[in-house]
Formats: structure tokens, sequence, C-alpha cells
């Protein structure tokens, strides 16, 4: 799974609570996080942003599939 | 009274339309045809401008045209230039305004134009009967060219509490998301004071289309 062409440069993030929606109201008060991956070819010529916004369960279910790899990375580090 | 010839164009312009003068001349030519084909192509050209699916008979219209053509032993392309004169007075007729179009002076320029009597009956009752508004209503919202239309706008108000680069920042956030007619979603961040300007385009906007319904220049001239 490893794509060599495009490499992670940068992880921006923005933690913001829902205030107000154009839908139905039962999603008042959720939280939602807004990431933007920032990734960069290899030869540094190409820099695609990529804007995405999370809801809290994605983004734990995201840290949780981080936080294993962290692991095992360490085991063989 | 005087003739309505000196005060109005035919409905089909200063001169009659080659697809008119060669319908005219095939249904001449064709006059094994029996009245009953023709009130059908008449309705299939109806059909035709509201582009309906022929939904009681499953064939499409260049199947009935062929099936008529061996029935009646004439050709395929008279029957098509007999149907495609038609479709040509339809939309000629439908061009001028709705209040233009009265109905006698519509029967006596098809007779200028040498239809037989039964044809202007069918021609009258498609126009003044009951799917004119529908036929108007085609002609002014889908014959033409447009751009897509938008769809849905939905938006979204969040309130920014922390990023990776502030702590402690209370700011508003609102995002807007367009889904367009031609499958497009559109979403974007609006900035306040954008939308702010947003809100006084719109009141602008709302007033100058008042404004120009009041214009007299605008107004049509009926007869």
């Amino acid at each position: 799974m490893t794509t060599p062409s495009q490499q992670l440069v940068d992880f921006d993030w923005k933690f913001a609570i829902n205030v107000a929606n154009s839908k139905t109201d039962d999603n008042n008060g959720a939280a939602r996080l807004y990431l933007k991956l920032t990734t960069m070819s290899n030869n540094g010529t190409n820099r695609t942003d990529i804007p995405l916004s999370v809801t809290l369960e994605q983004f734990y279910a995201l840290v949780h599939q981080l936080e294993k790899a962290k692991l095992e990375m360490d085991v063989y580090g | 009274m005087p003739d309505h010839h000196s005060y109005q164009d035919p409905f089909y312009g200063w001169t009659t339309p080659k697809t008119i003068s060669l319908c005219v001349q095939k249904l001449k030519e064709c006059n094994s045809l029996p009245f009953q084909a023709i009130q059908k192509l008449i309705s299939m050209s109806e059909a035709q401008i509201l582009n309906e699916q022929a939904s009681s008979s499953s064939s499409s219209s260049l199947e009935i045209l062929m099936k008529f053509s061996k029935n009646h032993s004439i050709s395929i392309e008279n029957l098509l230039v007999i149907f495609n004169g038609f479709v040509h007075v339809l939309r000629l007729a439908l061009k001028p305004p709705a209040a233009f179009l009265k109905s006698d002076i519509f029967k006596d320029d098809l007779r200028d134009l040498k239809f037989s009597e039964q044809i202007i009956e069918g021609f009258h009752n498609i126009l003044f009967g009951t799917k004119r508004d529908q036929l108007y209503n085609i002609i002014q919202e889908r014959d033409r060219p447009r751009l897509p239309f938008l769809q849905s706008f939905d938006w979204n108000l969040d309130v920014t509490l922390t990023t990776a680069s502030l702590s402690r920042c209370i700011e508003p956030l609102l995002f807007f998301q367009f889904h367009t007619t031609d499958n497009r979603c559109l979403t974007f961040e609006v900035p306040i004071k954008k939308f702010n300007e947003l809100r006084y385009n719109t009141a602008l906007l709302l007033k100058e289309m008042e404004e120009v319904d009041g214009k007299q220049a605008l107004k049509l001239l009926e007869t």
C-alpha cells in the first residue's frame, strides 16, 4: 500500500462545534474536525491539498489506526 | 371589416417556409393517406414538441412512421417531409407571444398555405386545446440554451474552538454546498465579511427586480 509518488508534508486541523444547519436541527452541538492534509510529490513539484471533514467517531477511528501503526513501528524501531 | 393581411403578418413569416411548402406538396401527391393517419401524424408532432415518450404505444415516432409507410405504401421520405412540415407549423405558431395568435387569423393563414380544412381543425385544436399552456411553457423553459441550474443549497454554521496553531480562537465558520443540475457538488467556505456582502447584494438584486417590473418599456403590448 505504498504510494511512492506522494508524501505527506503537512497535517493541519481545526476543531469546531456545529451551531446551525440548513437541514434538520438534530445535528446541533455535533462536534466536527476539519483536516487538511498537504501532500507533495517526490521531486518536490506538485503540492496537493486534501481537505476533509470528519465527525468525532470517524476521527477516533482514525486516531486508533494511527496509534496501532505507531505501536508496530515502535516494535521494529 | 378590413382584411387581417393589411395589419398583421402571417404567423409563418413573410414568405412560406420551404419545409411547409414541401409538406403541402407531398400531401397532395400522397392522397392515398387516410385522414386518420394524418391525425396521428399531427398528434405525434405535438408529442415531439412536448418531448413525451409515447407511453401508450411503446414505439418511437420513427417506428410509427415506418409502420405507416408500409401500411399505405408511401415512401418513408415523403412521410418524413410531411411530419417535419407539421412540426414546423406548430413551432412557428408557438413563436409569437400567446396573446398575439388569434384563432381565426391562424386558421386563415393556414388556409393561405393550402392545408385542408380537417388538418386546419387538427392544428387549431392542438394550439388552443388543453395542452396549450404546457406547450408554451416548454418552449419558454426548455428550448433555449441554458446553463445548469442550482438544484439545492445547504449551509452549515460551525464555531471553531481550536486549531493546530491557535489554542483558543472562538470564530464562526460558514460552509455553503451547492448542488447543480449537472451533478456537480460545489462546497466552499464563506468568510463572514463576504457573507454580509452576499446579503447586501441579494437585497439590492431584489430591489432591482422590482424596479424592472415597473418599467413601461418591458411591458407586453396586447393587441
